[in-house]
Formats: structure tokens, sequence, C-alpha cells
């Protein structure tokens, strides 16, 4: 199997931007009574985002990367869950992979609540005038449900 | 609303020994002249995060793949696993390894 490896375009993107990190902990911030993060980076500088369960062990339930490219979501068994190029679209995709199954419950429990919470808090923004944007955010949860 | 918090203060003891066991498995593949990216290769992983998660403590090399980490990393997979075993299931260990009849 051959390696995916972004080229690296800015050697000062080692850290999460304000904004990424906004995103990131608002999609997340729904997790349990307890829960935690922590941000630390890889070998070349790509920054990693680790969603931690409850103490006292602190185990890794999630973790978001951000590569040249996009971003990538593993769960803390090192399973891959999903890739996209952006945040936003990056929740979406990581729901649709998780309810496909075949991942830790803790990790599918926390997509899907993301996912549901994230088309809850943007009901008053014009989705509906997105009818297609709307299919891809509700489509897979149908489909788990059925 | 209870948000995530970044932990930083009073590290817990398994956090603690995975980050010293994630900087030995730095260690070793550092002294076996690999990269993240070619410890992923080898291992058959699509891409090398999951290498840095451990390294950086937040994540533990699974049991079904110990083996191929050692082999990659030059090192007997039975000595490695119980190296492991140290950071991650110390009790384990010390029953297993360290406690006297």
């Amino acid at each position: 199997m051959s390696i995916v490896e972004f080229p690296r375009h800015n050697p000062a993107s080692g850290d999460w931007s304000p904004d990424e990190l906004r995103h990131l902990i608002a999609v997340f911030r729904a997790d349990a009574a307890g829960a935690s993060y922590a941000v630390g980076a890889t070998e070349r500088g790509e920054p990693q985002f680790y969603l931690l369960g409850p103490a006292p062990e602190h185990d890794c339930v999630l973790c978001i990367s951000r590569l040249a490219q996009g971003y990538v979501l593993e769960d803390g068994a090192g399973r891959l869950i999903g890739e996209a190029p952006s945040l936003d679209r990056f929740a979406i995709e990581a729901a649709r992979a998780a309810l496909r199954g075949g991942r830790s419950f803790v990790a599918r429990a926390t997509l899907v609540w993301c996912a549901i919470r994230l088309a809850i808090e943007e009901k008053f923004e014009p989705l509906f005038e997105e009818s297609q944007e709307l299919l891809v955010r509700f489509a897979p949860q149908v489909a788990g449900i059925i | 609303m209870v948000r995530p918090r970044q932990v930083e203060k009073a590290v817990p003891k398994g956090m603690e020994l995975r980050k010293r066991a994630g900087a030995w498995l730095q260690e070793r593949r550092k002294a076996a002249g690999l990269s993240q990216i070619e410890l992923a290769q080898r291992l058959g992983l699509k891409y090398y995060t999951f290498i840095s998660q451990v390294e950086n403590g937040f994540g533990r090399v699974p049991s079904d793949s110990m083996e191929a980490w050692a082999r990659a990393l030059g090192v007997a997979p039975a000595e490695f696993a119980r190296h492991l075993l140290a950071f991650y299931e110390p009790e384990l260990h010390k029953l297993l390894f360290e406690v006297k009849a």
C-alpha cells in the first residue's frame, strides 16, 4: 500500500488557526462531561487535535489532523474514519463514514451526535434553500436508522 | 454547557505513561532510521498521522499490530510487547514480570 504524502505548502502552518480550533471545539463541545482535548503535531509539523475521553485515563477518542490538502479523522486506534478538504465538509463526511459502521461505538456515537448538532444549529440558516446540502446532511442519518 | 478543556495540568498517570511509551517508540523509530511516513508505509497505513498520535502519547500501539511495529523498528516482538505493557498496563506487567512468588 502506498502512503498518501501531501506536499507541505507552508512550513509555518504547524498550528491550528484560531478559527480552526474554535470550529473543532464547537463541533465537539457536546461530548460528555469531563471531556477534554489536546493539540499536537506530526513530525512534519502538521497540527493534530485529540478529542479525549473521560478521566482518569483520558484516552484519545478521535484524532483530527490537518495535512496540506485536507483533514483526516481517525479514531483512538488509528482506524481511518473520514477525510475531507474542509472542516465543514469534514463533519458531514465523518458522520457518513461513521454511520457505515465498523468503528468503535464511542467514535460513531460522537460523530453522529456532531452531525445532528451541526444540522440543528444551522436550522435557521439558509439550509432550506440548499436542498442538496440538506440531503447530504440528513440522508446518512436516515439511512442509518433504516 | 460543557466544553472540552485542553489538558494541561495534573497530567493523569495513564496519560503520563502513554507519553513515556510514545517517547520510547519515537526513540526506537529514530534509531531504526525511519521517518513517521516510512514507518507508516511499513505498517501498511494510509496516513502517518496515527504514528504521530501514538508518539505524542495520545494513542496506543494496537495489540494486533505490535508484532508489525516491532519488526519495523527492529525490535524482538516479545521484548517490544513486554516493554509497552509496562506503560499501557503497568499492573498486569507487574504481575507477569515483576512479582516474585
